[in-house]
């Protein structure tokens, strides 16, 4: 049985930089399988080019996070106009 | 939930209107800068917080908290921006990059050219401005899958809700999104984050 789920993790696990591209969305979601991300790990910590790949995949996600205001003050008139559709159109 | 939330909610329940006057002075901004986010434009964004204030009206009876109240605030104001950018016909899938294969075939996307966006040309170099002005330039429907995940923190399964799609869809999108995006950041991302 070892042996089907080692050769199904070999099929399914990564043996190159190719694979750290197919698993970067999970990778960086923090749904990798733990398995997998052991050996992404891994792989990341002799890989310059790949870790440079992943860090600033990440610090894309970071800065979008950041980027947008998630508040924004809604205009004097904007709001009297808010206002008084709640009083007399709901 | 927030005392302060929960009791706004028990009197939306009540159908007491000035429950609503009081969530919008105190939930108003971010709604508004949901329907902003989205929509870009504050004609529009005004229709979409009439829509969501009538979803929020006639809806709230049935919010059973098993979210925050925010959350699904913020998800009835994100609901009533995609709706409208539906009607509008602005949601339509403008580029055909859902049948390339494997993640790493993805053909990165296209960028309409974010040095287009004023406000990128006009500040000149503050990194939210060009993070801003690359989401800006994003197709549809991927500017909208970003804008719903990685800024709005929505999940997999409530954007997918939102937008009507499914959850593969979804990723897919977002990680053609986000690889876009990091094509065009790259350069200013060194030693900024």
């Amino acid at each position: 049985m070892s042996g089907v789920i080692d050769s199904f993790k070999s099929l399914f696990g990564f043996h190159s930089c190719r694979e750290v591209h197919r698993l970067l969305f999970d990778y960086a979601q923090g749904t990798l399988d733990p398995e997998l991300k052991k050996r992404m790990d891994e792989h990341l910590k002799d890989c310059p080019p790949c870790l440079n790949y992943v860090q600033t995949y990440r610090q894309t996600i970071k800065a979008t996070n950041r980027c947008c205001a998630r508040e924004a003050e809604i205009p004097a008139e904007l709001r009297a106009k808010l206002e008084d559709f709640i009083r007399h159109k709901l | 939930m927030q005392q302060d939330d929960a009791a706004l909610v028990q009197r939306l329940k009540a159908r007491d209107k000035s429950a609503m006057e009081e969530l919008l002075r105190r939930h108003g901004p971010k709604m508004f800068g949901v329907a902003m986010q989205i929509m870009r434009n504050e004609t529009a964004a005004q229709e979409v917080m009439q829509d969501a204030l009538i979803t929020v009206w006639n809806k709230a009876g049935s919010f059973e908290g098993r979210s925050a109240f925010t959350s699904w605030l913020y998800r009835v104001t994100a609901n009533a921006a995609l709706m409208k950018l539906r009607k509008d016909k602005k949601l339509e899938h403008n580029v055909p990059l859902e049948t390339y294969g494997g993640d790493s075939e993805l053909p990165v996307l296209q960028l309409a050219d974010p040095s287009a966006n004023p406000v990128a040309s006009v500040t000149g170099g503050e990194l939210s401005d060009h993070v801003r002005a690359a989401i800006d330039a994003l197709p549809e429907p991927y500017r909208t899958t970003v804008l719903l995940a990685d800024v709005e923190e929505m999940s997999m399964d409530e954007v997918a809700a939102a937008m009507e799609s499914t959850v593969p869809a979804v990723k897919s999108r977002l990680h053609r999104a986000r690889l876009a995006l990091r094509k065009e950041l790259t350069p200013y991302l060194k030693d900024q984050v």
